[in-house]
């Protein structure tokens, strides 16, 4: 990054501008070693030690993999290698300070020279803890930040972030969370600051991420603090209640058990049945060990509910177990989704009972208000989705609203919705998927 | 937090079931929330051409496709892309006959949809929808050539005059707080989409209208024409490079910086520079973000355009009112490849004695070396006297015989004796030469 010494930018309208401090000192962070020497950089040694003791991590890190993204002088860094974590440490360039640390400590810490977007490629694998300390303001994409960081942890990631609210954020607590953006040299005089979120709007992004638990540590002068978790806490030891009873799962955007971990968006829809009344935050789903949180739930006219919750990120390729438990709860039965499971032929499609979805009157179906066709399927793969799917009245694809789970007699349920203007009379129904079309049947459309 | 939520049309969207209007050529008239007039009127107010045969255009989230169909009828090869298929426009489609391209895919999908370049990107009502607005932004201005229209909700639409010189902020929407929709992200402020899409890269930057919670934005990414009379005194540059050093540039990188030095003979404000990257097909502007006085000279730094294919570029800059000074060259994303390097000779880089440098204040040496790849720069050149790295301050072009000369730094405290000389590029080492430091 070029420097900024006299230029034609306009004054920072934020000040805080430590550079000057910075260069003072030469070093940011302060070191004490075992010979005696002392470092003093910009950030007082009491200061980090205060910083790291509120980190909610064992003190005992050994069989712990620990991320240090902008580790710049690396006391973080060396703190946790000192507790036994196995370090990766990383940097958008080389700091030589950091390697003149890692050479008097003779530290095995990994270092790493990386653009911060470049992490997800880089097969790192996961990490129990990761350390985001006073990075997230330099960064363009502060949420789909968080999202890298949520997808690298497995227990815990610590994001420390500048915020323009440390001292008054209570005041404005239920107000919509904001944040500022800083297109040059508006906050500290750098033109790599991008963005100033409020502590409400910081938190909310880090759950918004797809951390399950998201926890204040503390905000105070310009900075804030959050513990992200990616698991629920603990099964309370003495149940309180019994556990849903969770009946079926689907994508909430197309019909079908498939998820796609390339979407930016991906939604799971839950149906599950219990005695009680609920809310979204009595509500705990867990997928492949992550937890997830509700953002909507509510109560069908059949008395089940259905909520829905965010994928979590970065989950890997293959069938991924999901269950569900109330905050005083067990956790129910198990359902399973497929997570970029690629479609596999089916061999021979079967359709039986092609019927109209109110009526139940077979071999027929009625276009008044709302009509849909109600039919029963075999030969699909157990991976399934309406994308991979066509529903077809004489060459007509029809809106797949349903795809059930598989049924004792092998076959699954299937609805799809019949568009009002389809001439009426009797039509050829198929259905197709990966080239496969089942043997056409006739259809009276009324 | 009930005003977002009171910006709510979900019931009479619901009621109508269309979101645009159509009046169709058969004469069907298709009632939607928007109407064809308001349609018509957000159309005319983009400053594209009437006639749009030979352009591309791309329409990112087209819904039930009216703007699309309308580009379409003046004449543009039309791209429409929605994240999900929508009955509707595949109705529309096929009651107008109509050619446009439609794909299903997810916003982020897009640059590696492999759909080129278009002329003209219509952006209408798309970011505040994306988790993630600056990178879509970047993402927009990658795949235009031309203009791009950004429309947005924004927070302020009638009262953004009033605080103009404040910091732009945008607002957070954590789940359904705007309108009562979950997939509403965020809500900036007129300013704030307007230095978004600065920031994206975008040359020129110009606010169309604000009003009705929206803003409509022209995104430009070619400067103005050259005025018809030009100034004379235009600026005289001396290098175009890599502003973290060098002359390469990664794509990869989410923020790669082109600095120019230059000299010039009036005073110079940030927004009289014009920076211009040419790659081959188009001319990419970039504003400058700032300007410094160094000695006798000016640097100005700017980001590198979006969306430059990996090759030789050439980089060049103008005043406002002058043509422009002279081009340089400048590497994407081409992969250093190592030759075989030769090292010639070594000389005091101001004595200029042969195999011997003194070591002093300002000491440093000049040595001539072949074989190096062509995007061989400061950056990647490394130079080592014994076992201690020098710092390359200067690659020089290759002369006739294909040797290039090579300025290196001699620290002041360099140990003085006789010591072994060499170049490495990309993994590869050149031969040693014993240089005497005295």
């Amino acid at each position: 990054m070029p420097e900024n010494s006299t230029t034609t930018a306009p004054a920072s309208a934020r000040g805080l501008d430590f550079s000057q401090d910075l260069a003072k000192k030469g070093w940011y962070h302060s070191f004490e070693f075992a010979d005696g020497t002392v470092i003093d950089g910009y950030m007082p040694l009491r200061v980090q030690k205060e910083r790291y003791a509120r980190y909610p991590i064992s003190e005992d890190l050994r069989g712990k993999r620990v991320l240090d993204i902008g580790a710049w002088d690396g006391w973080f860094s060396f703190e946790a290698e000192r507790h036994g974590g196995d370090v990766v440490a990383l940097d958008c360039v080389p700091i030589p300070s950091f390697q003149q640390v890692h050479r008097k400590l003779k530290s095995r810490v990994e270092y790493r020279i990386l653009d911060f977007y470049e992490l997800p490629y880089e097969k790192l694998g996961k990490f129990d803890v990761v350390f985001f300390l006073g990075v997230l303001y330099h960064l363009r994409h502060p949420l789909l930040a968080l999202e890298i960081v949520c997808g690298l942890t497995t227990d815990v990631a610590i994001v420390e972030s500048f915020v323009i609210d440390g001292e008054t954020w209570k005041e404005h607590e239920k107000a919509i969370p904001t944040m500022e953006f800083y297109e040059t040299f508006e906050l500290g005089n750098q033109y790599d600051n991008w963005n100033g979120p409020t502590v409400a709007c910081l938190l909310a992004m880090c759950r918004a991420a797809g951390f399950a638990r998201v926890e204040l540590m503390y905000a105070g002068g310009n900075y804030a603090g959050a513990a992200c978790y990616r698991k629920w806490e603990p099964v309370p030891a003495q149940p309180a209640s019994p556990p849903p009873e969770l009946i079926f799962v689907s994508n909430g955007r197309t019909p079908g058990n498939c998820f796609s971990s390339r979407k930016s968006e991906e939604y799971l829809e839950c149906v599950f049945r219990t005695d009680r009344e609920i809310r979204g935050e009595d509500l705990r789903l867990e997928v492949s060990g992550f937890g997830t949180r509700a953002i909507h739930v509510q109560r069908r006219e059949d008395g089940a509910w259905v909520a829905s919750f965010r994928l979590p990120p970065a989950l890997d390729a293959g069938w991924q177990p999901l269950r569900l438990r109330f905050a005083d709860s067990g956790f129910s039965n198990e359902l399973r989704i497929a997570v970029d499971i690629p479609l596999a032929r089916p061999e021979r499609l079967a359709v039986q009972d092609v019927c109209d979805g109110k009526s139940w009157n077979r071999g027929e179906v009625s276009i008044a208000e709302g009509g849909f066709v109600s039919f029963w399927l075999s030969g699909l793969p157990e991976n399934r989705s309406a994308l991979d799917l066509q529903v077809l009245l004489s060459d007509v694809p029809l809106q797949i609203t349903y795809i059930g789970p598989t049924e004792k007699s092998g076959h699954c349920q299937i609805n799809a919705k019949v568009p009002p203007d389809l001439a009426r009379g009797a039509h050829d129904f198929r259905v197709m998927c990966a080239g496969i079309a089942s043997e056409p049947q006739a259809v009276r459309v009324l | 937090m009930d005003a977002r939520r009171r910006i709510d049309f979900s019931k009479e969207l619901a009621a109508k079931g269309w979101y645009h209007s159509f009046e169709l050529p058969d004469g069907t008239f298709i009632d939607g929330f928007m109407t064809v007039a308001q349609q018509k009127r957000r159309y005319a107010q983009f400053p594209i051409p009437d006639d749009l045969r030979g352009k591309r255009l791309l329409d990112i989230g087209a819904w039930d496709g009216w703007f699309s169909f309308e580009a379409e009828r003046h004449g543009a090869a039309v791209t429409a892309i929605d994240c999900v298929e929508l009955p509707s426009f595949l109705d529309i489609h096929a009651r107008l006959h109509s050619e446009v391209d439609y794909r299903v895919m997810d916003f982020y999908e897009l640059p590696d949809a492999g759909l080129g370049k278009f002329d003209i990107v219509f952006y209408l009502g798309v970011l505040y929808h994306v988790r993630h607005p600056l990178l879509s932004l970047e993402i927009v201005c990658a795949l235009t050539r031309d203009i791009a229209i950004v429309d947005s909700f924004v927070t302020d639409p009638d009262t953004w005059q009033e605080h103009a010189d404040e910091i732009p902020t945008m607002e957070f929407y954590e789940l359904d707080e705007l309108g009562n929709q979950f997939g509403n992200w965020v809500g900036p402020t007129v300013q704030c989409l307007l230095a978004m899409c600065r920031a994206a890269g975008f040359a020129r930057v110009e606010l169309l209208g604000a009003g009705d919670h929206h803003a409509v934005v022209a995104c430009y990414r070619k400067w103005e024409a050259l005025p018809t009379e030009l100034a004379s005194d235009l600026p005289e540059i001396l290098t175009i490079e890599n502003a973290r050093n060098g002359i390469n540039f990664s794509t990869r990188k989410s923020e790669e910086y082109i600095s120019c030095v230059f000299r010039a003979s009036r005073p110079v404000t940030s927004e009289m520079l014009r920076l211009e990257v040419n790659d081959g097909v188009d001319e990419f502007g970039a504003a400058a973000l700032f300007v410094t006085p160094e000695n006798d000279t000016w640097r100005a730094t700017f980001h590198l355009p979006p969306g430059l294919g990996p090759g030789w570029h050439t980089a060049r800059m103008r005043f406002s009112d002058t043509g422009f000074g002279r081009e340089f060259r400048i590497a994407v994303d081409v992969p250093l490849k190592p030759g075989k390097i030769v090292l010639k000779e070594v000389y005091d880089g101001l004595a200029w004695t042969k195999g011997e440098v003194k070591v002093g204040e300002r000491g440093f040496l000049s040595c001539w070396v072949a074989g190096l790849p062509e995007n061989a720069d400061r950056a990647n050149v490394r130079a080592s006297l014994g076992k201690q790295r020098l710092n390359v301050d200067y690659v020089g072009e290759p002369n006739v015989e294909g040797y290039r000369q090579i300025n290196a730094v001699i620290p002041a405290d360099t140990a003085k004796g006789d010591l072994e000389f060499r170049i490495e590029c990309a993994g590869a080492g050149s031969n040693s030469l014993a240089l005497a430091v005295r």
